[in-house]
C-alpha cells in the first residue's frame, strides 16, 4: 500500500498535546516537529568549531579526544539519553560527566588512549 | 532584521526552536581558553561558542539573564538534587536584550565557564582565563594534552 505526500503547516488534535517542554496545546507547528531531539550537535574531530547544533551554546575543547557540549536549555534531570554516531571506525565514546546544563564525552580509539573523532549527538530528555 | 516575537512566558526551548528556523548562525573566531584551579591535572580548555545560540544573542528576546542559570547550577549542586523544580525562571524571565559579540562571549564565560575560573581569572601567578582569536590558538593539536596559558602572557587592555 502506498501513501501519498502528507503536508502541512500546523497539526490540531481534538484533545491537548503534550510536548518534551511539558506544555500541553491543541496544535502543533510542522516547525516544531523538526526539533524533536532535545539537542543535538556535530563537531569536528578538534573540537575547534561547531558544524551543526540545535540547543548547543558551546563546545569545550576539554583535552584529546574528550569534548564537552554546553546546552542553552537545561535538561530537568541528569538522565537524559544520548546518542552517539562517530566518524572512524576505531573509537568508541564514554560519557564521564553528565549534567543537566552539559556533559563530557570521551573518544577512546584502538590504540589505547583518546583519540579526537568527528561525532555527532542526539539526546532525548525531558527539559527543565 | 526579523523581529523577534514576545518571548516572556515562552519555554526557552521553543524559542530556540524558533530562531533555528529564522535566524542565520552566527559564527565567530572568538575562543575563551582557561584552566581550572580544580582540574590543574588537564590543560587548558578552550571554549568555542555555538553560531546558532550566537545569532539568539545578537537577535536579542531570547535568551534570559545568565543569573538565571547561576540559580539552576545552585539547586542542582545541592546534594538531594533530583531534578530541577525552578525550570521556569528559564521562561518567565524577561529575557535580555539584544548583545555585541564581546558582550555575547562575556555571558557565554560566565555561563559555561566555572564561576571559580572567571570571578577570579586574573588571581594568581598568570590568568586563569584568555580571550583570543582562533589564529592565536596553535596550528596543530600534537601536544594537545599539554596546553597551557603562558605564564609571561601579555594580555591587552
Amino acid at each position: 500500500m502506498a501513501f501519498g505526500t502528507l503536508k502541512f503547516d500546523t497539526l490540531t488534535a481534538s484533545g491537548n498535546i503534550s510536548g518534551k517542554t511539558g506544555v500541553t496545546a491543541t496544535s502543533v507547528d510542522a516547525d516544531y516537529l523538526i526539533q524533536q531531539c532535545s539537542a543535538r550537535g556535530k563537531f569536528p574531530a578538534d573540537g575547534a568549531s561547531i558544524t551543526e547544533s540545535f540547543n548547543i551554546s558551546s563546545l569545550t575543547d576539554t583535552d584529546t579526544g574528550k569534548q564537552t557540549p554546553n546546552f542553552s536549555s537545561n535538561f530537568n534531570t541528569a538522565n537524559y539519553s544520548i546518542g552517539h554516531s562517530l566518524y572512524n571506525n576505531i573509537s568508541e565514546p564514554y560519557v564521564s560527566n553528565q549534567a543537566t546544563s552539559s556533559f563530557r564525552h570521551e573518544l577512546y580509539g584502538d590504540n589505547n588512549a583518546y583519540t579526537d573523532t568527528e561525532n555527532c549527538v542526539s539526546l532525548h530528555g525531558d527539559m527543565a | 532584521m526579523i523581529e523577534t516575537p514576545e518571548f516572556q512566558g515562552t519555554h526557552l526551548w521553543e524559542r530556540l526552536c524558533w530562531a533555528k528556523e529564522n535566524l542565520e548562525g552566527k559564527p565567530t573566531d572568538i575562543r575563551v581558553v582557561y584552566e581550572d584551579p580544580e582540574d590543574m591535572d588537564n590543560p587548558a580548555k578552550i571554549l568555542c561558542p555555538d553560531p546558532n545560540w550566537m545569532a539568539c544573542a545578537l537577535q536579542g528576546g531570547i535568551l534570559p539573564p545568565v543569573e538565571v542559570y547561576w540559580e539552576l547550577a545552585k539547586d542542582e549542586a545541592q546534594p538531594d538534587f533530583k531534578k530541577h523544580t525552578r525550570g521556569y525562571l528559564l521562561h518567565n524571565t524577561k529575557p535580555i536584550e539584544a548583545m555585541t559579540e564581546e558582550e555575547a562571549i562575556e555571558y557565554l564565560i560566565q555561563k559555561d565557564i566555572p564561576e571559580r575560573v572567571w570571578r577570579t581569572w586574573n588571581e594568581g601567578n598568570k590568568p586563569k582565563m584568555v580571550i583570543c582569536r582562533t589564529h592565536q590558538l596553535p596550528e596543530h593539536r600534537q601536544w594537545r594534552n599539554s596546553w597551557q596559558i603562558k605564564d609571561d602572557i601579555e594580555l591587552a587592555a
